[in-house]
Protein backbone atom coordinates (compact mmCIF):
# COMPACT_ATOMS: atom_id res chain seq x y z
CA UNK A 1 0.00 0.00 0.00
CA UNK A 2 2.94 2.24 0.86
CA UNK A 3 3.87 2.47 -2.82
CA UNK A 4 0.45 3.74 -3.79
CA UNK A 5 0.97 6.51 -0.85
CA UNK A 6 4.65 7.01 -2.81
CA UNK A 7 2.56 7.68 -6.32
CA UNK A 8 0.16 10.04 -4.71
CA UNK A 9 2.50 11.87 -3.08
CA UNK A 10 5.07 12.12 -5.98
CA UNK A 11 2.17 13.05 -8.31
CA UNK A 12 1.00 15.53 -5.83
CA UNK A 13 4.11 16.91 -5.65
CA UNK A 14 4.95 16.66 -9.33
CA UNK A 15 1.84 18.50 -10.04
CA UNK A 16 2.05 21.54 -7.14
CA UNK A 17 5.50 22.26 -8.40
CA UNK A 18 4.73 22.71 -12.10
CA UNK A 19 1.76 24.64 -11.25
CA UNK A 20 3.67 26.99 -8.44
CA UNK A 21 6.63 27.25 -10.17
CA UNK A 22 5.54 27.58 -13.50
CA UNK A 23 3.14 30.45 -12.72
CA UNK A 24 5.20 32.46 -10.94
CA UNK A 25 8.19 32.26 -12.85
CA UNK A 26 5.89 32.96 -16.17
CA UNK A 27 4.83 35.99 -15.19
CA UNK A 28 8.41 37.50 -15.45
CA UNK A 29 8.03 36.89 -19.24
CA UNK A 30 10.33 38.89 -21.67
CA UNK A 31 12.50 41.83 -20.15
CA UNK A 32 12.57 43.56 -23.70
CA UNK A 33 10.36 43.57 -26.26
CA UNK A 34 11.64 44.87 -29.75
CA UNK A 35 10.65 48.79 -30.38
CA UNK A 36 9.68 49.29 -27.01
CA UNK A 37 12.69 51.91 -26.99
CA UNK A 38 10.59 53.54 -29.63
CA UNK A 39 7.53 54.58 -27.53
CA UNK A 40 9.47 56.50 -24.85
CA UNK A 41 8.42 59.89 -26.93
CA UNK A 42 8.05 59.11 -30.36
CA UNK A 43 7.93 56.33 -32.97
CA UNK A 44 10.89 57.28 -34.79
CA UNK A 45 13.07 57.61 -32.24
CA UNK A 46 16.46 59.33 -32.61
CA UNK A 47 18.44 58.19 -30.02
CA UNK A 48 17.93 54.35 -30.59
CA UNK A 49 20.81 52.42 -32.55
CA UNK A 50 20.34 48.74 -33.53
CA UNK A 51 23.44 46.51 -33.86
CA UNK A 52 22.01 43.36 -34.96
CA UNK A 53 19.70 42.10 -31.70
CA UNK A 54 21.01 44.65 -29.79
CA UNK A 55 19.31 48.23 -29.38
CA UNK A 56 20.83 51.11 -27.86
CA UNK A 57 19.21 54.56 -26.51
CA UNK A 58 21.29 56.93 -25.03
CA UNK A 59 20.85 60.47 -23.56
CA UNK A 60 22.66 62.86 -22.16
CA UNK A 61 22.36 63.29 -18.38
CA UNK A 62 22.04 67.19 -17.24
CA UNK A 63 22.11 69.27 -14.25
CA UNK A 64 25.62 68.68 -13.26
CA UNK A 65 25.34 65.33 -11.49
CA UNK A 66 28.72 64.27 -11.69
CA UNK A 67 30.40 67.27 -11.72
CA UNK A 68 31.69 70.28 -13.79
CA UNK A 69 32.98 69.51 -17.18
CA UNK A 70 31.76 66.31 -16.97
CA UNK A 71 29.35 64.55 -19.42
CA UNK A 72 26.67 61.54 -18.00
CA UNK A 73 25.15 59.72 -20.59
CA UNK A 74 22.30 57.17 -19.97
CA UNK A 75 22.41 53.99 -21.55
CA UNK A 76 19.82 51.58 -22.16
CA UNK A 77 20.52 48.22 -24.08
CA UNK A 78 17.90 45.46 -24.75
CA UNK A 79 18.37 42.14 -26.76
CA UNK A 80 16.07 41.15 -29.23
CA UNK A 81 16.86 37.95 -30.00
CA UNK A 82 17.40 35.19 -27.18
CA UNK A 83 21.05 34.65 -28.19
CA UNK A 84 22.82 36.62 -25.38
CA UNK A 85 25.22 39.16 -26.74
CA UNK A 86 28.21 40.03 -25.73
CA UNK A 87 28.71 44.21 -25.15
CA UNK A 88 31.70 46.53 -24.74
CA UNK A 89 30.29 49.63 -23.53
CA UNK A 90 34.22 51.00 -23.27
CA UNK A 91 34.07 51.12 -26.82
CA UNK A 92 31.80 53.84 -27.49
CA UNK A 93 32.94 56.84 -28.81
CA UNK A 94 32.08 60.38 -27.29
CA UNK A 95 32.56 63.75 -28.62
CA UNK A 96 31.72 67.08 -28.32
CA UNK A 97 32.63 69.96 -30.57
CA UNK A 98 32.95 73.30 -29.48
CA UNK A 99 34.19 76.83 -30.71
CA UNK A 100 37.69 75.06 -30.60
CA UNK A 101 36.67 71.89 -32.63
CA UNK A 102 36.35 68.38 -31.75
CA UNK A 103 36.95 67.12 -28.31
CA UNK A 104 36.71 63.17 -27.04
CA UNK A 105 35.55 62.57 -24.54
CA UNK A 106 37.28 60.10 -21.88
CA UNK A 107 35.38 57.54 -20.24
CA UNK A 108 35.49 57.97 -16.11
CA UNK A 109 36.15 54.37 -14.80
CA UNK A 110 38.10 55.07 -12.59
CA UNK A 111 37.93 51.52 -10.54
CA UNK A 112 38.13 50.02 -14.11
CA UNK A 113 34.42 48.44 -13.53
CA UNK A 114 33.28 48.90 -17.10
CA UNK A 115 34.36 45.75 -18.87
CA UNK A 116 32.70 43.22 -21.41
CA UNK A 117 29.52 42.10 -20.53
CA UNK A 118 27.31 40.02 -21.44
CA UNK A 119 23.41 40.86 -22.27
CA UNK A 120 21.21 37.58 -21.56
CA UNK A 121 18.26 36.72 -24.36
CA UNK A 122 15.56 39.37 -24.31
CA UNK A 123 17.38 41.01 -21.62
CA UNK A 124 17.31 44.46 -20.89
CA UNK A 125 20.23 47.02 -19.32
CA UNK A 126 20.45 50.49 -18.27
CA UNK A 127 23.44 52.11 -17.40
CA UNK A 128 25.00 55.54 -16.45
CA UNK A 129 28.23 56.51 -17.71
CA UNK A 130 30.51 59.73 -17.25
CA UNK A 131 32.82 61.17 -19.49
CA UNK A 132 35.15 63.89 -19.38
CA UNK A 133 36.85 65.91 -21.95
CA UNK A 134 40.47 65.21 -22.98
CA UNK A 135 43.03 67.93 -22.46
CA UNK A 136 41.76 71.15 -21.26
CA UNK A 137 37.90 70.57 -21.28
CA UNK A 138 35.34 71.80 -22.39
CA UNK A 139 34.28 75.64 -23.07
CA UNK A 140 30.84 76.68 -24.66
CA UNK A 141 29.76 72.97 -25.64
CA UNK A 142 27.30 73.08 -28.38
CA UNK A 143 27.41 69.60 -29.79
CA UNK A 144 27.66 66.05 -28.23
CA UNK A 145 27.54 62.89 -30.47
CA UNK A 146 27.74 59.28 -29.32
CA UNK A 147 29.18 56.25 -32.16
CA UNK A 148 28.40 53.24 -30.67
CA UNK A 149 29.15 50.92 -34.11
CA UNK A 150 31.85 49.42 -31.55
CA UNK A 151 29.73 48.65 -28.70
CA UNK A 152 29.30 44.89 -29.76
CA UNK A 153 32.61 43.34 -30.48
CA UNK A 154 31.17 41.04 -32.81
CA UNK A 155 29.15 43.90 -35.41
CA UNK A 156 30.58 44.60 -38.33
CA UNK A 157 27.66 47.00 -39.05
CA UNK A 158 28.61 50.66 -39.26
CA UNK A 159 25.84 53.08 -37.40
CA UNK A 160 25.24 56.60 -37.58
CA UNK A 161 26.24 58.75 -34.19
CA UNK A 162 23.91 59.72 -32.46
CA UNK A 163 24.32 63.75 -31.99
CA UNK A 164 23.17 66.03 -29.39
CA UNK A 165 22.81 70.14 -29.19
CA UNK A 166 22.67 72.40 -27.01
CA UNK A 167 19.34 75.02 -27.10
CA UNK A 168 19.97 76.92 -24.62
CA UNK A 169 19.80 74.89 -20.74
CA UNK A 170 18.81 71.84 -22.92
CA UNK A 171 20.12 69.12 -24.89
CA UNK A 172 18.05 68.60 -28.05
CA UNK A 173 18.47 65.41 -29.94
CA UNK A 174 19.80 65.51 -33.72
CA UNK A 175 17.41 64.10 -35.98
CA UNK A 176 20.07 62.06 -37.96
CA UNK A 177 19.69 58.44 -38.68
CA UNK B 1 17.48 63.33 -11.63
CA UNK B 2 13.81 62.23 -12.23
CA UNK B 3 14.91 60.44 -15.23
CA UNK B 4 17.26 58.57 -13.80
CA UNK B 5 14.74 57.33 -11.17
CA UNK B 6 12.78 56.41 -13.90
CA UNK B 7 15.70 54.43 -15.64
CA UNK B 8 16.00 52.78 -12.32
CA UNK B 9 12.33 51.90 -12.83
CA UNK B 10 12.77 50.36 -16.17
CA UNK B 11 15.60 48.56 -15.58
CA UNK B 12 13.60 47.03 -12.45
CA UNK B 13 11.97 45.01 -15.17
CA UNK B 14 15.20 43.27 -15.99
CA UNK B 15 14.81 41.72 -13.08
CA UNK B 16 14.70 38.22 -12.94
CA UNK B 17 14.08 35.52 -10.21
CA UNK B 18 17.58 34.89 -9.45
CA UNK B 19 17.93 38.48 -8.80
CA UNK B 20 14.71 38.88 -7.07
CA UNK B 21 16.22 36.39 -4.77
CA UNK B 22 19.78 38.44 -3.96
CA UNK B 23 17.57 41.28 -3.57
CA UNK B 24 15.51 40.04 -1.30
CA UNK B 25 18.04 38.64 0.76
CA UNK B 26 19.99 41.81 0.51
CA UNK B 27 17.07 44.11 1.65
CA UNK B 28 16.85 41.74 4.29
CA UNK B 29 20.40 41.65 5.23
CA UNK B 30 20.55 45.44 4.80
CA UNK B 31 18.09 45.99 6.85
CA UNK B 32 20.04 44.69 9.52
CA UNK B 33 23.23 46.61 8.33
CA UNK B 34 24.85 48.77 11.26
CA UNK B 35 25.70 52.25 11.48
CA UNK B 36 29.22 51.48 10.54
CA UNK B 37 28.27 49.83 7.40
CA UNK B 38 26.53 52.46 6.55
CA UNK B 39 28.94 55.10 6.60
CA UNK B 40 31.37 52.71 4.85
CA UNK B 41 29.52 53.19 2.16
CA UNK B 42 30.03 56.97 1.58
CA UNK B 43 33.20 58.38 -0.48
CA UNK B 44 36.07 59.73 1.60
CA UNK B 45 34.88 62.87 2.98
CA UNK B 46 31.48 61.96 2.32
CA UNK B 47 29.05 64.57 3.69
CA UNK B 48 27.22 64.57 6.59
CA UNK B 49 23.09 64.45 6.76
CA UNK B 50 22.96 68.21 5.73
CA UNK B 51 24.82 67.19 2.18
CA UNK B 52 22.23 64.44 1.62
CA UNK B 53 19.65 66.49 2.26
CA UNK B 54 20.65 68.93 -0.38
CA UNK B 55 21.08 66.05 -2.69
CA UNK B 56 17.63 64.96 -2.02
CA UNK B 57 16.44 69.26 -2.56
CA UNK B 58 18.31 69.05 -5.68
CA UNK B 59 16.56 65.89 -6.75
CA UNK B 60 13.19 67.40 -5.99
CA UNK B 61 13.38 70.35 -7.98
CA UNK B 62 14.65 68.45 -11.18
CA UNK B 63 11.70 66.30 -10.63
CA UNK B 64 8.95 68.44 -11.91
CA UNK B 65 11.05 68.17 -15.40
CA UNK B 66 10.32 67.09 -18.48
CA UNK B 67 10.14 63.16 -18.77
CA UNK B 68 10.77 63.31 -22.43
CA UNK B 69 13.98 63.18 -22.10
CA UNK B 70 14.98 65.17 -25.70
CA UNK B 71 14.88 67.99 -23.44
CA UNK B 72 17.26 67.37 -20.40
CA UNK B 73 18.75 70.65 -19.39
CA UNK B 74 22.62 70.19 -19.48
CA UNK B 75 23.43 71.51 -16.63
CA UNK B 76 27.56 71.69 -16.12
CA UNK B 77 28.03 74.46 -12.89
CA UNK B 78 26.88 71.99 -10.05
CA UNK B 79 29.80 70.12 -8.63
CA UNK B 80 29.25 67.28 -6.20
CA UNK B 81 30.74 64.14 -7.79
CA UNK B 82 30.68 61.12 -5.86
CA UNK B 83 28.33 59.52 -3.27
CA UNK B 84 27.23 59.48 -0.07
CA UNK B 85 25.38 56.86 2.70
CA UNK B 86 21.86 57.89 3.43
CA UNK B 87 22.83 58.11 6.84
CA UNK B 88 20.74 60.17 9.14
CA UNK B 89 23.18 60.69 11.94
CA UNK B 90 20.58 59.33 14.53
CA UNK B 91 21.83 55.84 16.51
CA UNK B 92 18.47 54.79 16.71
CA UNK B 93 18.26 53.83 13.08
CA UNK B 94 19.60 51.28 10.60
CA UNK B 95 20.37 53.14 7.33
CA UNK B 96 21.19 50.99 3.95
CA UNK B 97 23.85 52.15 1.84
CA UNK B 98 22.84 54.10 -0.73
CA UNK B 99 24.38 55.99 -3.48
CA UNK B 100 23.49 59.51 -4.17
CA UNK B 101 24.14 59.08 -8.35
CA UNK B 102 24.06 55.99 -10.08
CA UNK B 103 26.57 57.18 -12.44
CA UNK B 104 29.17 54.17 -13.14
CA UNK B 105 32.56 55.54 -11.17
CA UNK B 106 30.69 57.36 -8.64
CA UNK B 107 28.63 54.70 -7.14
CA UNK B 108 29.89 53.02 -4.00
CA UNK B 109 27.12 50.42 -2.97
CA UNK B 110 26.75 49.14 -6.98
CA UNK B 111 28.91 48.26 -9.59
CA UNK B 112 28.73 48.15 -13.32
CA UNK B 113 26.96 45.57 -14.83
CA UNK B 114 25.46 44.01 -11.37
CA UNK B 115 22.26 43.92 -12.21
CA UNK B 116 22.23 42.17 -16.07
CA UNK B 117 26.03 40.81 -16.89
CA UNK B 118 25.36 37.65 -17.07
CA UNK B 119 28.38 36.17 -16.19
CA UNK B 120 27.17 32.79 -14.14
CA UNK B 121 27.24 29.38 -15.93
CA UNK B 122 24.10 27.80 -17.56
CA UNK B 123 22.58 25.36 -15.37
CA UNK B 124 19.44 23.42 -15.66
CA UNK B 125 17.50 22.26 -12.77
CA UNK B 126 14.62 19.42 -13.84
CA UNK B 127 11.62 18.01 -12.37
CA UNK B 128 8.30 16.46 -13.37
CA UNK B 129 6.27 13.08 -13.47
CA UNK B 130 7.37 10.33 -15.24
CA UNK B 131 5.31 6.97 -16.13
CA UNK B 132 6.77 3.81 -17.48
CA UNK B 133 6.14 0.15 -17.82
CA UNK B 134 8.83 -1.48 -16.61
CA UNK B 135 9.34 -5.07 -17.36
CA UNK B 136 10.10 -7.11 -15.17
CA UNK B 137 11.17 -10.43 -16.92
CA UNK B 138 14.14 -12.01 -16.07
CA UNK B 139 13.63 -11.27 -12.10
CA UNK B 140 14.15 -13.93 -9.90
CA UNK B 141 13.28 -13.13 -6.06
CA UNK B 142 13.39 -15.78 -3.54
CA UNK B 143 14.55 -16.27 0.20
CA UNK B 144 12.85 -17.43 3.36
CA UNK B 145 9.55 -16.93 4.48
CA UNK B 146 7.36 -17.82 7.79
CA UNK B 147 3.78 -19.22 8.08
CA UNK B 148 2.89 -20.29 11.37
CA UNK B 149 6.56 -19.89 12.97
CA UNK B 150 7.49 -22.35 10.59
CA UNK B 151 10.21 -21.06 7.58
CA UNK B 152 9.65 -22.17 3.89
CA UNK B 153 12.01 -21.45 0.99
CA UNK B 154 10.30 -19.95 -1.90
CA UNK B 155 11.13 -19.10 -5.06
CA UNK B 156 9.67 -17.09 -7.65
CA UNK B 157 10.89 -16.12 -11.45
CA UNK B 158 8.92 -13.19 -13.06
CA UNK B 159 8.76 -15.09 -16.28
CA UNK B 160 6.71 -17.59 -14.39
CA UNK B 161 3.68 -15.17 -14.62
CA UNK B 162 1.65 -14.04 -17.20
CA UNK B 163 2.49 -10.41 -17.99
CA UNK B 164 6.13 -9.41 -16.00
CA UNK B 165 5.64 -6.36 -16.34
CA UNK B 166 4.56 -3.22 -14.18
CA UNK B 167 2.82 0.43 -14.85
CA UNK B 168 4.96 2.62 -12.46
CA UNK B 169 4.75 6.80 -11.81
CA UNK B 170 7.03 8.72 -10.05
CA UNK B 171 9.41 11.52 -9.69
CA UNK B 172 11.80 12.63 -11.91
CA UNK B 173 14.86 14.84 -11.14
CA UNK B 174 17.52 15.97 -12.87
CA UNK B 175 20.42 18.53 -12.99
CA UNK B 176 22.03 19.27 -16.36
CA UNK B 177 24.55 21.34 -17.74
CA UNK B 178 24.14 22.86 -21.64
CA UNK B 179 27.44 22.30 -23.04
CA UNK B 180 28.62 24.30 -26.64
CA UNK B 181 25.02 25.43 -27.88
CA UNK B 182 23.70 21.50 -29.11
CA UNK B 183 25.17 19.27 -26.43
CA UNK B 184 23.91 18.62 -22.53
CA UNK B 185 25.26 16.58 -20.16
CA UNK B 186 23.71 15.84 -16.38
CA UNK B 187 22.59 13.44 -13.93
CA UNK B 188 19.16 11.77 -13.75
CA UNK B 189 17.87 10.76 -10.81
CA UNK B 190 13.99 9.46 -10.22
CA UNK B 191 11.17 6.77 -7.77
CA UNK B 192 8.78 5.32 -8.53
CA UNK B 193 6.27 2.87 -7.70
CA UNK B 194 3.26 1.10 -8.97
CA UNK B 195 0.57 -1.76 -9.82
CA UNK B 196 2.56 -5.43 -9.38
CA UNK B 197 1.70 -7.89 -12.44
CA UNK B 198 -1.53 -9.56 -11.96
CA UNK B 199 -1.11 -13.53 -11.70
CA UNK B 200 0.42 -15.98 -9.18
CA UNK B 201 2.49 -18.73 -8.96
CA UNK B 202 2.54 -22.01 -7.52
CA UNK B 203 6.01 -23.09 -5.76
CA UNK B 204 5.11 -26.06 -3.54
CA UNK B 205 2.27 -25.35 -1.01
CA UNK B 206 3.02 -21.81 -1.18
CA UNK B 207 1.14 -19.35 -3.77
CA UNK B 208 3.27 -16.67 -4.40
CA UNK B 209 1.91 -12.91 -5.83
CA UNK B 210 3.79 -9.91 -6.38
CA UNK B 211 2.15 -6.90 -4.47
CA UNK B 212 4.13 -3.96 -4.82
CA UNK B 213 6.88 -2.74 -7.35
CA UNK B 214 9.29 0.53 -6.09
CA UNK B 215 11.84 1.41 -8.66
CA UNK B 216 14.93 3.77 -7.80
CA UNK B 217 17.04 4.73 -10.39
CA UNK B 218 19.29 7.17 -11.80
CA UNK B 219 22.74 8.09 -14.03
CA UNK B 220 24.32 10.05 -16.01
CA UNK B 221 22.59 11.81 -19.09
CA UNK B 222 24.27 13.25 -22.31
CA UNK B 223 22.70 14.88 -25.64
CA UNK B 224 22.06 16.66 -28.33
CA UNK B 225 19.95 19.26 -28.65
CA UNK B 226 18.41 21.07 -31.99
CA UNK B 227 16.52 24.36 -31.81
CA UNK B 228 13.66 24.28 -34.36
CA UNK B 229 11.58 27.30 -33.89
CA UNK B 230 10.63 27.98 -31.35
CA UNK B 231 11.05 24.81 -29.62
CA UNK B 232 13.98 22.49 -29.02
CA UNK B 233 14.36 18.84 -29.74
CA UNK B 234 16.64 16.60 -27.72
CA UNK B 235 17.91 13.38 -28.30
CA UNK B 236 20.18 11.79 -25.50
CA UNK B 237 21.09 8.78 -23.67
CA UNK B 238 20.61 7.97 -19.72
CA UNK B 239 23.18 5.00 -18.75
CA UNK B 240 22.76 4.00 -15.15
CA UNK B 241 21.06 1.88 -13.17
CA UNK B 242 18.30 1.21 -10.99
CA UNK B 243 17.00 -1.23 -7.89
CA UNK B 244 13.53 -2.57 -8.80
CA UNK B 245 12.26 -3.27 -5.23
CA UNK B 246 9.85 -6.08 -5.18
CA UNK B 247 7.41 -7.30 -2.43
CA UNK B 248 6.49 -10.82 -2.59
CA UNK B 249 3.03 -12.27 -0.83
CA UNK B 250 3.24 -15.88 -0.07
CA UNK B 251 0.11 -17.44 0.76
CA UNK B 252 -0.33 -21.09 2.83
CA UNK B 253 -3.90 -21.59 3.40
CA UNK B 254 -5.08 -18.71 5.01
CA UNK B 255 -2.00 -17.55 6.19
CA UNK B 256 -0.04 -14.77 4.45
CA UNK B 257 3.31 -13.51 4.76
CA UNK B 258 5.31 -10.67 2.70
CA UNK B 259 9.16 -10.34 2.07
CA UNK B 260 10.78 -7.81 -0.06
CA UNK B 261 13.75 -7.85 -2.55
CA UNK B 262 15.94 -5.54 -3.82
CA UNK B 263 17.41 -5.98 -7.72
CA UNK B 264 19.82 -4.16 -8.76
CA UNK B 265 20.25 -4.34 -12.70
CA UNK B 266 21.68 -1.61 -15.23
CA UNK B 267 19.62 0.75 -17.79
CA UNK B 268 20.55 1.96 -20.93
CA UNK B 269 17.81 4.36 -22.30
CA UNK B 270 17.90 6.47 -25.63
CA UNK B 271 15.47 8.98 -25.17
CA UNK B 272 13.86 11.97 -27.28
CA UNK B 273 12.07 15.14 -26.49
CA UNK B 274 10.73 18.14 -27.37
CA UNK B 275 11.35 21.35 -25.10
CA UNK B 276 9.62 24.92 -25.31
CA UNK B 277 10.48 27.87 -23.35
CA UNK B 278 7.14 29.61 -21.33
CA UNK B 279 9.85 32.24 -19.90
CA UNK B 280 13.44 33.75 -20.32
CA UNK B 281 14.48 30.61 -17.28
CA UNK B 282 11.35 28.46 -17.14
CA UNK B 283 10.85 25.63 -19.89
CA UNK B 284 8.77 22.43 -20.21
CA UNK B 285 9.46 19.24 -22.16
CA UNK B 286 8.07 16.16 -22.75
CA UNK B 287 10.06 13.63 -23.80
CA UNK B 288 9.73 9.23 -24.17
CA UNK B 289 12.56 6.12 -24.49
CA UNK B 290 12.77 2.77 -24.13
CA UNK B 291 15.17 0.64 -21.85
CA UNK B 292 17.33 -1.24 -24.47
CA UNK B 293 19.06 -3.66 -21.72
CA UNK B 294 16.04 -4.42 -20.04
CA UNK B 295 13.48 -5.04 -23.32
CA UNK B 296 10.16 -4.19 -22.33
CA UNK B 297 10.72 -1.15 -20.46
CA UNK B 298 9.83 2.29 -22.10
CA UNK B 299 8.72 5.62 -20.40
CA UNK B 300 7.89 9.12 -20.38
CA UNK B 301 6.76 12.37 -18.73
CA UNK B 302 6.87 15.98 -18.39
CA UNK B 303 9.55 18.01 -16.64
CA UNK B 304 9.27 21.27 -15.76
CA UNK B 305 12.55 22.97 -16.46
CA UNK B 306 14.56 25.96 -14.51
CA UNK B 307 17.35 28.12 -16.12
CA UNK B 308 19.94 29.97 -14.75
CA UNK B 309 20.41 31.89 -18.02
CA UNK B 310 18.43 32.85 -20.43
CA UNK B 311 17.04 30.27 -22.84
CA UNK B 312 20.21 28.24 -21.72
CA UNK B 313 22.47 31.21 -23.13
CA UNK B 314 22.39 29.42 -26.55
CA UNK B 315 23.96 31.16 -29.35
Amino acid sequence: MHGVVVVRGSLLFSVIAIIAIGSSLTGCGPVYEAGSFDHYGRVDEPRVRALGCLDVRMQPRGEGEVGRAWVAIDYELGNRCRSPIEVNLRDVWVYAEDAGGMTPMELHDPRAEVVPAVLDGEGYASEALAYVAVGDGLRELGRLCVDVSRLVPDNEQQVAPVCFRRDGDAMRVEVYR
Amino acid sequence: MKRARTLRRGSARSVDLVAAAIATVLLGWASTADVARAQSCGPPGSSSSSDSGGSDDSESSNSGGSSDSSDDSWGDDSDYGGSSSSSSGGGSSTPACTDRTDVTGFEDCTRFGREWNAMWPALRFEIGPSFRRLSLSGLEVGGTTYHDGNPYRFFLATDDLDNPSALTAGVNLRFTVPLFDNFLLGAEFDVASGNPPEGAVSDGDLSLRITDVETIGGGLVAGVVSPVGPLRFRGEVLAGGEAVVVTTASHLGDCVSEDTDVVTRYRLEPRVGIEFFVGRYVSFDVWGGVDVVNQGSYGGGLRINLHTRAYDAVR
